[in-house]
């Protein structure tokens, strides 16, 4: 039994069963992998959501055992020491769990703080955006979109991911296309962002042509990336294509012959009949 | 490309959990296990897909 069980309960929970579901839309969850911390009261101490570097996660996590950094303890602090640091902090731990109301009434108070850094403005003005895209959509993509064009790639970017992911999975695929079409221009080079619009009109089965433009150009500009060779392979397939699709996948199997998932993909295209004309 | 969920699921913190023993009852029971030992409960929300 290694340390981190000597100091808790260990209860994993699969998102997918019955219960994960259920436990998933208690606690409101924003995906996985998520970790919560739950005293012997029931009360929720803290999450961790998804995973960064191996020293940052021990830290946090070791802090949550001994409530630093937690919710409560940054609240505490914000009484004594207000800062737009701290406040932000709170406001994110409450979108974290699902209390938008409570986050949206904090960053008011981060944008009441005299030393405000261009930094934490932008990253609340996101903050704002995404608690709205749960709470009033219309206001949320308002601001999002707005944000889409700041000159901070990491806002930009961050602002892009989280309208592109709503529009996704709320199935507005004109709404998700335009988003795209509004980003190209700037992003015309860069092989990763081609590959996702390639990849994700592929996944909507729509503007096939533009994606199979869109891969082509970004195999090229990677050098033939085995994933983004995938991505190619995948909408040949889609179109009907399966020659093609299998010649190219063919060239990912060629770069990276261990992996299985692009095998089950050549398999796919061999034996499957797409969907041309979705 | 492969999906990104999965490949975010890769660099989950495995090397913390893989010697780690999951209590084997349901929710309550491990709550009421983390009160009786004065323990924290730690619930590790993952995806099998």
């Amino acid at each position: 039994m290694n340390k981190l069980s000597k100091l808790s309960v260990l209860y994993k929970i699969n998102s997918k069963s019955d219960e994960g579901k259920a436990l998933s839309k208690k606690y409101s969850l924003i995906g996985v992998p998520t970790i919560i911390l739950v005293s012997a009261d029931g009360k929720e101490i803290d999450r961790i959501i998804g995973y960064d570097e191996k020293d940052d996660f021990l830290s946090t996590l070791s802090g949550y055992f001994f409530n630093v950094g937690t919710l409560d303890n940054l609240i505490e602090k914000s009484s004594k020491t207000p800062s737009a640091d701290i406040f932000y902090k709170i406001a994110q731990k409450y979108y974290e769990r699902g209390d938008v109301d409570n986050s949206l009434s904090t960053i008011l108070k981060v944008r009441e703080q005299p030393q405000l850094s261009d930094e934490i403005k932008l990253n609340s003005d996101l903050l704002e955006g995404e608690c709205y895209l749960k709470k009033d959509k219309t206001k949320g993509i308002e601001i999002l979109l707005k944000l889409v064009d700041s000159a901070n790639p990491n806002i930009s970017d961050s602002a892009f991911e989280d309208l592109s992911r709503f529009f996704y999975k709320t199935e507005d695929y004109d709404n998700l296309y335009n988003l795209y079409k509004k980003i190209l221009p700037k992003k015309s080079n860069d092989p990763q962002f081609l590959n996702s619009f390639a990849w994700t009109m592929s996944e909507i089965g729509k503007n096939l042509d533009e994606a199979l433009s869109s891969a082509k150009k970004a195999v090229e500009l990677s050098k033939e990336d085995p994933q983004i060779l995938d991505t190619l392979a995948e909408i040949y397939y889609k179109m009907g294509d399966s020659k093609s699709a299998v010649a190219t996948i063919d060239k990912a199997i060629a770069k990276e012959p261990s992996d299985e998932y692009y095998k089950r993909q050549k398999e796919k295209f061999l034996t499957t009949k797409s969907t041309k004309g979705k | 490309m492969k999906k990104i969920s999965t490949l975010f699921f890769l660099l989950f913190p495995l090397f913390l959990f893989a010697e780690s023993v999951y209590f084997g009852g349901s929710l309550d029971q491990a709550l009421s296990k983390a009160k009786t030992d004065d323990k924290i409960l730690l619930m590790k929300f993952y995806s099998d897909t």
